[in-house]
């Protein structure tokens, strides 16, 4: 299998007025292409943390990160930035949608800052809010949305660029069951038929089946279960 | 254009705080008064310069050119130019004039006989008040009819100072020529009318017998006044012997002091617009702070932080243009409404003008509108800025 971001040695450290907390102890991770890895851990484990720097939204006090063997916190601000839109999907806890635009252009905002024109990229949104179901919901804006759905719409977002990778912060944190199930599913169901790599952080033992690699995250270091 | 297109769709949408929107409108609506003053008060000062152009220009030259060896050619080259509507020698001096009553000091032109006798001078320069013309003699002014008591066909005699002063050297008389008015214009310059008149130049060596003619003066009058400058590069660079001086040569004092006049109502009254262009800073950092989530998730999309910035940047300029663009339509609706309604009108028995002028320069326009959008993209730049600084993490877990 091949390797798709190799993190090493990565240390992150939290500090306030009279102390330091070390969220990240020397982790070592991993990630192949095509793996389902799910991270779980108790609150403050540093779970978030870690996605956060794996995903190129924080920097490690040290250690690195390499994306295809190239270390991406040495690419400029500007770099990372387009390395984020082309290469990582996020699907956070809430989702994270722009409250004043509609599902449609939720969905079509990545691809306008990759450069693709407004037809083009709604065209390709429409497709990828068919994908999640959601083909009755293009005007809807944000608010005018169940939770399962603003997820759906979150997820076609973040899956808009053909990402290599996607991360989910706690996808399903903010569902009841049913709405759980299907996210999950369809994550599942994204998985295969999208050849994606998937890294999810969540306390839903649920989620855990759909994992072919199961990490624990305790007091800032991992293990990895299965 | 992604920036725009979100940009865009931030000014469009209310804001959740209704304060911000009050604060948004009331930015729109001080650039648009600061805009359509400044169009209407530029509009008013070039409405009155035009006119006070006009008046101290009528029956004035447009152009003088002094030339000692080529008047021949000069007057050739004028006779063929496109820009010039009349030409003719003449030449002037201060003369004693008057009656066995009144005496005063004037200025007298001697205009060159064929031009004076066809009235030229008076059809195209000034306003005849006395259509009877017999050519030959001297027209005065109907201010100086009226002060000495003068009317067409009255004698009056005409000492040159030069004779006069020749005179006092040598103990004689001084030479006295007597001339009949035939002729009384009519003008809105108040030195030319208060103090010149004219007569042909056939009557030069009689009134100026001892002067030496070695220069010659010819006065030009062009079919647009406004060519003046280009005129004069013209004529000089042809003939650089020459001595060529303009009306706005002539008036140049003034005409600054109107310039710096207008410059400095354009500055003050640009302060409306940036004291209105303040709200956009105002209403666009509380924007920004109540959108650091979405800034965050925008970033974490991939957006840059220059992207950020632009994004707010055209929220802010867009209101800036909002209000310009209603200034700009108010200011020009006033404008046309004075322009041809005369809404505001002036007592034309105190004052020439029967209603406030009003006239809007070319440029006048591009300028106003260009301070405006700067003044509101200054006022949008610091917040935008701030905007791009959000750190993705922390606004991101702000929920």
């Amino acid at each position: 299998m091949s390797v798709l971001i190799k993190a090493s040695q990565l240390v992150k450290e939290f500090k306030s007025a009279n102390k330091s907390i070390k969220v990240l102890k020397n982790i070592d991770l991993t990630i192949n292409k095509n793996d389902r890895i799910i991270i779980y851990g108790a609150s403050g484990a540093g779970k978030s943390t870690l996605l956060n720097i794996l995903s190129s939204l924080d920097f490690p006090d040290s250690g690195k990160v390499e994306f295809e063997e190239i270390d991406i916190f040495s690419k400029t601000d500007d770099e990372i930035s387009a390395f984020r839109n082309q290469n990582i999907g996020f699907v956070f806890q809430f989702h994270h949608l722009l409250p004043e635009f509609t599902a449609l252009e939720n969905v079509a905002i990545p691809m306008m800052i990759n450069g693709i024109s407004y037809k083009n990229a709604m065209k390709k949104a429409e497709k990828m809010l068919h994908k999640v179901n959601l083909s009755d919901r293009f005007s809807h804006k944000p608010a005018e949305l169940s939770g399962g759905e603003q997820q759906r719409v979150a997820i076609a977002r973040a899956l808009i660029n053909s990402p290599k990778i996607l991360f989910a912060d706690e996808p399903t944190g903010n569902l009841d069951s049913e709405n759980s199930k299907i996210i999950q599913d369809l994550l599942l169901d994204l998985h295969n038929k999208l050849d994606l790599t998937v890294v999810i952080v969540t306390h839903n033992s649920e989620l855990e089946k759909i994992g072919n690699r199961i990490i624990k995250m305790e007091d800032g270091n991992i293990f990895e279960i299965s | 254009m992604f920036e725009f297109f979100i940009g865009k769709k931030y000014h469009k949408t209310k804001k959740s705080l209704s304060f911000i929107n009050v604060i948004n409108k009331i930015s729109v609506v001080g650039i648009a008064i600061g805009v359509a003053t400044l169009i209407v008060v530029l509009s008013v000062f070039n409405g009155f310069r035009e006119i006070s152009t006009t008046l101290m220009t009528e029956g004035e030259p447009h152009l003088t050119v002094q030339t000692a060896n080529d008047s021949e050619d000069i007057s050739k080259y004028l006779k063929k130019s496109e820009f010039v509507d009349l030409f003719y020698k003449f030449e002037e001096g201060k003369v004693l004039f008057g009656n066995e009553e009144h005496f005063e000091i004037m200025n007298l032109i001697l205009i060159e006989d064929s031009i004076f006798r066809s009235k030229q001078l008076i059809y195209n320069k000034l306003s005849e008040y006395d259509t009877i013309f017999y050519g030959g003699n001297l027209a005065i002014s109907f201010y100086s009819a009226i002060e000495m008591n003068l009317q067409v066909r009255d004698f009056v005699q005409i000492t040159s100072f030069e004779s006069l002063e020749n005179s006092a050297l040598t103990f004689s008389i001084p030479d006295i020529t007597t001339l009949q008015i035939r002729n009384i214009y009519f003008s809105r310059n108040a030195s030319l009318f208060k103090n010149y008149i004219f007569a042909s130049s056939n009557l030069a060596s009689e009134i100026f017998p001892d002067r030496n003619r070695n220069t010659q003066s010819i006065a030009v009058f062009l079919i647009n006044l406004e060519n003046a400058n280009e005129f004069k590069n013209q004529l000089s660079a042809k003939f650089p012997d020459a001595n060529i001086k303009t009306w706005n040569d002539n008036h140049a004092q003034i005409l600054n002091v109107m310039k710096i006049e207008a410059f400095f109502a354009y500055l003050l009254l640009s302060l409306i617009i940036a004291v209105a262009a303040f709200n956009i800073l105002t209403s666009l950092t509380m924007s920004v702070q109540i959108k650091k989530k979405d800034i965050a998730i925008l970033r974490s999309l991939g957006v840059t932080r220059k992207g950020i910035r632009n994004i707010f940047l055209f929220e802010g300029l867009l209101n800036g243009i909002k209000g310009t663009s209603w200034g700009f339509l108010l200011g020009l609706a006033i404008y046309f409404v004075q322009k041809y309604f005369q809404v505001y009108k002036l007592d034309s028995s105190k004052y020439i003008l029967d209603a406030m002028p009003v006239s809007i320069s070319f440029w006048d326009l591009p300028a106003i509108v260009l301070m405006s959008v700067f003044l509101s993209f200054i006022s949008s730049y610091y917040p935008a800025k701030k905007a791009s600084l959000t750190n993705i993490i922390e606004s991101i877990k702000w929920e």
